[in-house]
This record gives structure tokens, C-alpha cells and sequence, in this order.
């Protein structure tokens, strides 16, 4: 501790430590928080189904989607990231996953709404696989923190039948 | 951790207290820079200050943070605990001078033959007779 340098460079090393060890006990702490969401979301209307000239089925939706998200937010959030997911079974893969619509959510002050929307994103299959299937839908959320593990989870939502014949 | 005061009864009984000095550490760099302007006791004090503060700063910035819920500040709490603990710990203050030790002047230690230099060419006398 003889010179200026080498205070200043053993304080700047134990200041760093410690910071590390602070973002570490808040990541920490968001272990103990267990959220409850409510969430839902449906079908209003199948706007289109129509097969493309890649010969591959597409579909067009409109949904209700109504949430609430606050119990997920603490003090070390620093956003959460939504998505619906359509799930369906087909013979080549067991399960088909595809986001239909997805939106980040700030703060806590915007965690509750409900929306009525198209999906962002067409639902596409590979191949023409969708005729009459049961397709499921899931809201996943990723919790993104501001130091730390981000945690992700998924509630299943709801499930409807795509009709049988194009439209 | 840091350097104690050295003690007489370390170095060479036979030779004079005064010379004590020439054994220091900072003595060798006498001519590249400054001697320090902290004593043994200063330094001890700024480095203990140091870790009490910042680890202090540290847990009173989590504490206050975690109750308000507020990430931000908890981050300006300790950033500006890390920038006092700086300014009051790193510089040489002078109430970190509070017990200097007194250095031997340069040209009194010239007067005085350096002990490693003394063996030398007392070997080299005694090969020279051989």
C-alpha cells in the first residue's frame, strides 16, 4: 500500500469484486419469488387457409388475448418477453411449435391488458398437414432479468380445430 | 498485507541504528522516485479503512435497494460509496503522515560503505594473496 497506483488498483479490484457479488445476491434472491399468471387467449375467427404455391398449408388468424403479468416483475427485471405459441402433432414430427404473435413487456404498469389482434406471424406448416388438426396454443414468457438467470415458463391456453377444407 | 516497521533486533547488531534506513525497501528506489508519503501506521489505516468502507457501502447499497426496489439505487448507492472511499483512502493525505519515520540523509549514507561491497573485495584480497 506504498503508492498511490497500488491503493488505487487494489481498490478498484475489491470494488469490482463486490459489485460481482452484489449482482450475484440480487440474481439470487429472484429464486424465491413465485409468480401466478393469468392469462388467456382464443380464436375469434380462421381469416384464411389457403395452401401456397410452395405447396405448404398458411393460415390467418384473429385472437382475443387477455393477460396479467405482474406478479412476474421484480426489482432486478428488466423486461419479459411473450410469445403465443401454436402447437400440433403431425406424422413426420411429434410436436410443431410456431409463434403466432409475441410482445415485450417494459414494467409492471403495462403487465395487464387485453388485446384483440391478427397474428404478427403467418402459421405455416411444412407441407399441407393442417387439414381439420387440433392445434394448441401456449403462452410462453421469458423473464428477462437485469443481472443473472433469465427464467423461462409456459401455461397452455387453449386448443381449436382448423376446419377441414380451404377457405 | 502490508509492510511492518522494522524492528533493531532484524538487522545487523554491530552496526549503528542510524543505518537501519539503508535496509528499507524504499531506500533501493532512494534515486528512480519519491519516497512515500504514507508511514507504516497510514498505510495500515487506509487500507483497513478501505475494505470496511466499500464492504459497507456494498451492503448498505444492497439493503436499501432491495427494500425500495429499485435496482437503480442501488447502483448509485455503491458507485458513490466506491468514489468517497477513493478520494478519502488513496491520495496521501497527511493524516496518514502522522508518524514518519526519519530517513537517513543521502550524503551522510555516502560516508558509509555499503555492506555487500565489503565482502567482495575482502574475498578478492584473499585470492589475490593465495
Amino acid at each position: 500500500m506504498h503508492s498511490f497506483v497500488y491503493r488505487l488498483n487494489t481498490l478498484v479490484t475489491f470494488a469490482a469484486v463486490l459489485l460481482a457479488m452484489l449482482c450475484a445476491a440480487a440474481s439470487l434472491l429472484d429464486a424465491f419469488n413465485s409468480p401466478t399468471v393469468h392469462a388467456h387467449a382464443e380464436v375469434i375467427k380462421i381469416n384464411r387457409f389457403r395452401k401456397q404455391l410452395s405447396g405448404n398449408d398458411e393460415v390467418s388468424l384473429a385472437l382475443n388475448i387477455s393477460m396479467d403479468l405482474r406478479s412476474l416483475f421484480t426489482w432486478n427485471t428488466k423486461q419479459v418477453f411473450i410469445f403465443l405459441a401454436a402447437e400440433y402433432e403431425t406424422s413426420k414430427n411429434s410436436l410443431n411449435q410456431i409463434s403466432l404473435w409475441d410482445h415485450i413487456v417494459p414494467d409492471k404498469d403495462h403487465a395487464k391488458f387485453q388485446a384483440q389482434v391478427a397474428n404478427k406471424y403467418p402459421l405455416i406448416d411444412q407441407g399441407s398437414n393442417l387439414h381439420g388438426k387440433k392445434v394448441e396454443l401456449a403462452l410462453h414468457w421469458h423473464v428477462m432479468p437485469r443481472t443473472g438467470r433469465m427464467i423461462q415458463d409456459k401455461m397452455a391456453v387453449s386448443s381449436f380445430y382448423l376446419p377441414g377444407t380451404y377457405t | 498485507m502490508f509492510n511492518s516497521t522494522p524492528s533493531k533486533a532484524n538487522l545487523n547488531p554491530t552496526r549503528s541504528g542510524r543505518l537501519d534506513a539503508l535496509r528499507s525497501p524504499s531506500f533501493r528506489h532512494c534515486g528512480e522516485f519519491s519516497l512515500p508519503a504514507m508511514d507504516w501506521q497510514g498505510q495500515k489505516r487506509s487500507e483497513i479503512l478501505m475494505l470496511i468502507s466499500l464492504v459497507v457501502f456494498g451492503v448498505v447499497a444492497f439493503g436499501v435497494g432491495y427494500a425500495i426496489g429499485s435496482f437503480q439505487i442501488m447502483m448509485l448507492i455503491y458507485g458513490s460509496g466506491v468514489v468517497l472511499t477513493a478520494l478519502i483512502t488513496v491520495p496521501n493525505w497527511p493524516l496518514f503522515n502522522r508518524h514518519p519515520l526519519k530517513w537517513l540523509d543521502p550524503s551522510e549514507a555516502d560516508r558509509h560503505p555499503k555492506p555487500q561491497a565489503n565482502t567482495a573485495t575482502s574475498k578478492k584480497k584473499v585470492s589475490k594473496q593465495k
